[in-house]
């Protein structure tokens, strides 16, 4: 069983005036119990359209969803999950306690456990100490956190977070990864739609990359990004000689000027190959490391689809 | 049970906005300044008798009710669903396991208490001012004013099934205009009789059908027991009044119930995109 099962989902959105646009497009998606799944795309490629169907907030055209096996659409299924949008505004007048208060009960948790869900969710977001200040008074940080919050209330097997990072300094960003990383240590699975494609590598097991409303692209990040490495090397004193040295520890990519760029098998391979060229009088200006990212990865991808 | 628990947050929030606030102070106000006004008053250098005056102050306080409280319903109302989920505060809740129409009664009972209380509480001012010319407990008031509790209630379903799909200037707009209408219906009816005018007539019908706010007005006037004092007070000279009938509560009782039944099943079929 997967977390999030698609098949075939599509949306298309039909006005009375104006051509029909596809949002989504025959998604077949296969989220693991238990991971962290990146959902990438560039804006307009239909990930908040697919947010939304996996939520039931959207009737598909087309095609099947499950979650934990279940139908999407069953307001049922909302019981496994918890949500953050990206774009959301809380009843600002009420204290932290009293919105949480408010979900837990929009959740049917009896009154002992909601006391006891509260306490837990405040102290694993690290809002317990404000518990009784009103929203209006948090930074948005701590909005994001209290959001967090209320997904996790009914100790939800998935959540899904949309854009949780963007509005974020870079400690909120610190602070929501690391709440993200807890999760997955608890076994939760997370589905991530974000854009900020540094966040997803750090975080995520897998991704699935969306353009133009299809998936182009899915697979466990590790094996994704074990492309080999790429060293840049800046030499003092530039002889083609140099070239045929690196061309024994890897591929020499480009040569131009007074840099090389070689592209080696394995990390192991770089000490060798410096005191290879040092040791035939190279002087080195610098080795610059380039790793495969996932940034590399995902323009790689979307420019090879057609226009 | 979910309804509760929205309704309960519709009447924390309702209750903070300024315009609850300020309709509130500003009907109430306005009914002491009526009995002030017909206190002070003079018809042929003469104070009006203080049963006139007593009748007088409830007739008009009671118009005002109708009037503020279905301007407060609008201004309530109106961004109740479209609105709030462009904002973003009615999109964590839709994500819930509710069901839409949990959504929608809950809103409207959230609206209904908040209106009644505004209304209970004008009533409450009526008669202070009705006591102090007359000395004595008027029944009429708390008669016509229960009843008059259907008044906004009509425009709470209206909005609400409005604002499902459009932004709330417009829904605030578009309520305007049946408000309109329902006031219109009276003043075509009396035109048309005194000019003898059966098209008019008959607009008047189909006003009275589209938005029966009328209907609830003749009920109010024959319950708060100001006839008998003042008869003109149900018309001009020469137009009878038509009596209220059961009819009438239940097409309106009807109607708002209808209201509420549409918005569950508009919202239930609503696309939502957060």
């Amino acid at each position: 069983m997967w977390a999030i099962e698609t098949d075939g989902l599509t949306k298309i959105f039909r006005s009375l005036w104006g051509k029909p646009v596809v949002a989504v497009q025959d998604l077949n998606l296969k989220v693991p119990i238990g991971s962290v799944f990146g959902f990438l795309g560039p804006n307009g490629a239909g990930k908040t359209t697919t947010l939304n169907l996996l939520l039931g907030n959207l009737r598909p055209t087309r095609g099947t969803g499950r979650i934990f096996g279940y139908p999407i659409g069953n307001p049922e299924v909302r019981r496994l999950i918890g949500y953050l949008p990206e774009k959301f505004q809380f009843h600002d007048f009420l204290t932290a306690e009293e919105f949480l208060d408010f979900h837990a009960r929009m959740l049917g948790l009896p009154k002992s456990v909601r006391r006891q869900r509260i306490d837990a969710v405040l102290e694993f977001v690290g809002l317990k100490e404000r518990r009784r200040s009103k929203v209006r008074e948090f930074s948005r940080g701590m909005l994001q956190r209290l959001g967090i919050a209320q997904a996790l209330l009914n100790e939800p097997k998935l959540v899904i977070l949309d854009e949780p990072t963007s509005a974020l300094d870079p400690l909120g960003r610190w602070e929501v990864r690391n709440l993200i990383l807890r999760l997955k240590e608890q076994g939760v699975t997370v589905f991530l739609n974000s854009h900020l494609l540094s966040e997803v590598e750090m975080t995520c097991d897998a991704v699935a990359i969306l353009n133009k409303g299809q998936s182009v692209f899915q697979g466990r990040l590790d094996e994704l990004l074990s492309e080999p490495l790429e060293l840049e090397i800046r030499f003092q004193n530039p002889l083609p000689s140099w070239r045929d040295i690196a061309a024994k520890w890897g591929i020499v990519v480009s040569a131009n000027g007074d840099a090389l760029t070689v592209r080696v098998r394995t990390e192991d391979a770089i000490p060798d190959l410096i005191v290879a060229l040092v040791s035939n009088g190279a002087r080195l200006m610098s080795v610059v490391p380039k790793r495969f990212s996932l940034e590399d990865l995902f323009v790689q991808v979307i420019h090879s689809e057609p226009c | 049970m979910p309804v509760l628990v929205i309704a309960r947050l519709t009447i924390k929030e309702a209750m903070r906005r300024w315009v609850f606030v300020g309709g509130l102070l500003l009907g109430a106000g306005m009914m002491a300044l009526l009995a002030y006004v017909f206190a002070n008053v003079k018809r042929h250098g003469e104070f009006l008798p203080a049963e006139m005056q007593g009748s007088l102050v409830v007739h008009f306080g009671l118009v005002i009710t109708r009037f503020f409280s279905a301007v407060m319903a609008t201004a309530l109302a109106c961004g109740a669903i479209a609105t709030e989920l462009e904002r973003g505060t009615l999109t964590l809740v839709v994500t819930k396991p509710i069901r839409r129409w949990q959504i929608v009664v809950g809103k409207w009972l959230g609206f209904a208490v908040v209106l009644t209380l505004n209304q209970l509480l004008w009533l409450a001012v009526i008669e202070w001012g009705t006591w102090n010319r007359l000395g004595t407990w008027h029944w009429g008031v708390w008669k016509a004013g229960l009843i008059g509790l259907l008044y906004p209630l009509l425009f709470v379903s209206l909005n609400l099934l409005l604002s499902v799909h459009l932004p709330w200037i417009f829904v605030a707009l578009i309520s305007l205009v049946f408000m309109g209408i329902g006031w219109s219906e009276t003043t075509m009816r009396n035109i048309g009789m005194l000019a003898n005018l059966p098209r008019l007539l008959t607009l008047s019908q189909v006003a009275g059908y589209l938005m029966p706010t009328g209907r609830v007005a003749r009920w109010m006037v024959v319950e708060s027991e100001v006839l008998d004092i003042v008869p003109r007070l149900s018309g001009p000279p020469g137009v009878e009044m038509p009596q209220p009938t059961i009819g009438d509560l239940l097409y309106v009782v009807a109607y708002i119930l209808v209201g509420l039944l549409l918005t569950c099943w508009s919202f239930g079929r609503k696309e939502v995109s957060s």
